[in-house]
């Protein structure tokens, strides 16, 4: 995690480009991202499904 | 002589360092232009978000506007992950596709899609491009506001802007996409690949999701469902007037960059000359003539807004060709056939609350139709394909551009809500319809001290 190459200062990183931190890959955490996504719509839709469910119960269908 | 000799070095010297600063003049300038296209379009969010929810019922205002907020906020990280590597990807199709292509500008797992010293520009253009696809899901939003369950309209929302969109732009809104490439297609201000695709994958979707409860009568004849704040609504409209400044100017290419057509001049996205000036002319010009061709049929002012949209979208293909007086002939066109149009949805049995699919889709196809009708014989590339002849802007390109618009809007919204129904994540239950999706899910109320009526002069 933090800064990317061996030596601290800019010169790597004006020869490399990309200086982004990072624990692990690029990879890793474009999946954990997209779990947080997925998991939102999951908890989401729970919520949604029991309102409605609740609402019908209190019309008595 | 020797001095003669320094003096000039020394002026060349001078030179390259005044010609060094202005390319970086030119590049900083260049990234702030699109970079401010993108709040430019946030205010079209922010317009489409006070236009749901003024134009709900009083029961759903807040659902409406938690609909419209989450459409934005994952149609970013899907364009990250996806929707960006499919534009590249999917050129020049319909079954060539550019994997490497998609890889070095698109890759989020590469290293251009991030902090990176040797590449300033890509996450600028991807924030543009975010936006458009934004665009396309607050377009849909506002047709199925009060029934539809947020779960699945988010789907829709991703399948629509991370994917239906962009496979119409890459093939009719690069300069090697096949319908540029084969058939001339010109759609300078996305009336077809944004606005008709939005549209239609809003009609498919609402086939499958069904009128609103209390739309139609037994008879087969509509009631009018007013949403409760039609102020609120009109300056919804007018903030997405505002925010379409944003996404026309990010639809032109700045000059004299490595990855400019020019050296001096601007261009549209296929590479053919324009100036900012047309742009402005055109523009205001054919939201006049939307607006007042709706006023001179309705005297509605939430059509009269609709008709600025309308006047725009009528314009959009050709905007960058057309003379200013023609623009508001066709936006004066467009604004004119909107309540009829609508009504002839209505009366197939299609609730589309807030008229997306008159104002996108159908008057989107004008717009695409008006270009080959008025702007036919315009070279449509800036020099013409290796070993090709120069395609050229025709009505039949139009329309096979239009079809495939068309196609790409309606069949995956139909589909992908077709699917979703079978899961039972399409529409909302019937007492929670009626009851209100406020009161049902929401942990706030919309007005909670109530909206006082107006007093009467006797009072």
């Amino acid at each position: 995690m933090g800064w990317p190459f061996e030596n601290a200062d800019w010169a790597e990183a004006f020869e490399r480009g990309a200086y982004y931190a990072g624990l692990g890959s690029e990879m890793l955490w474009v999946i954990l991202s997209a779990i947080c996504l997925i998991v939102a719509l999951i908890m989401g839709s729970m919520h949604e499904k029991a309102a409605y469910r609740r609402e019908e119960e209190r019309n008595g269908k | 002589m020797e001095e003669q000799v320094a003096d000039l070095l020394a002026r060349v010297t001078e030179l390259e360092a005044a010609a060094g600063k202005s390319t970086v003049t030119n590049t900083v300038l260049a990234e702030i232009y699109y970079y401010i296209s993108i709040p430019l379009m946030i205010i079209i969010h922010a317009g489409f978000l006070a236009y749901e929810m003024g134009a709900s019922r009083l029961k759903n205002v807040l659902a409406s506007g938690i609909k419209n907020i989450l459409a934005f906020a994952f149609m970013v990280p899907t364009f990250y992950y996806f929707g960006w590597f499919f534009y590249w990807y999917l050129q020049p199709g319909p079954f060539e596709f550019s994997w490497q292509t998609g890889i070095d500008f698109a890759n989020p797992i590469g290293e251009v899609m991030g902090p990176n010293l040797a590449d300033q520009a890509t996450g600028v253009f991807w924030g543009a491009f975010t936006l458009f696809a934004a665009t396309t899901a607050s377009i849909f939003s506002g047709a199925v506001i009060e029934r539809i369950q947020v779960a699945g309209f988010v789907i829709l929302a991703i399948v629509l802007g991370s994917f239906a969109w962009v496979v119409g732009a890459a093939w009719g809104w690069a300069a090697g996409g096949w319908l540029v490439t084969d058939w001339g297609y010109h759609d300078f201000g996305a009336a077809g690949l944004v606005h008709a695709i939005a549209g239609f994958f809003a009609l498919g979707v609402l086939i499958n999701l069904g009128p609103r409860i209390g739309k139609f009568n037994p008879d087969g004849s509509s009631n009018d469902l007013q949403g409760h704040n039609m102020p609120l609504t009109c300056i919804g409209l007018m903030l997405i007037i505002v925010g379409f400044w944003g996404f026309l100017m990010a639809c032109l290419i700045i000059p004299g960059e490595s990855w400019s057509w020019f050296g001096d001049k601007w261009a549209s996205i296929y590479g053919t000359p324009m100036t900012l000036s047309t742009l402005a002319f055109n523009i205001l010009m054919g939201f006049a003539g939307g607006i007042i061709g709706a006023w001179a049929i309705t005297r509605d002012p939430f059509w009269m807004m609709s008709g600025a949209l309308a006047g725009i979208i009528s314009c959009a293909s050709g905007l960058d060709i057309f003379h200013p007086a023609m623009c508001l002939v066709i936006g004066f066109v467009g604004g004119a056939a909107l309540k009829p149009a609508a009504a002839i949805l209505e009366k197939m049995g299609i609730d589309d609350a807030v008229g997306a699919v008159t104002v996108h889709g159908t008057i989107g196809l004008w717009g695409v139709l008006a270009c080959g009708i008025f702007a036919s014989g315009f070279p449509a590339l800036q020099a013409a394909p290796e070993g090709a002849d120069m395609p050229t802007i025709s009505i039949m390109g139009q329309i096979v551009g239009g079809i495939v618009m068309f196609l790409l809007g309606f069949v995956p919204g139909y589909v992908v809500s077709l699917i979703l129904k079978m899961f039972g994540l399409l529409r909302v239950g019937e007492a929670a319809e009626i009851a209100g999706l406020d009161p049902t899910k929401v942990p706030l109320r919309a007005y909670p001290e109530g909206i006082a009526p107006s007093a009467t002069p006797a009072e």
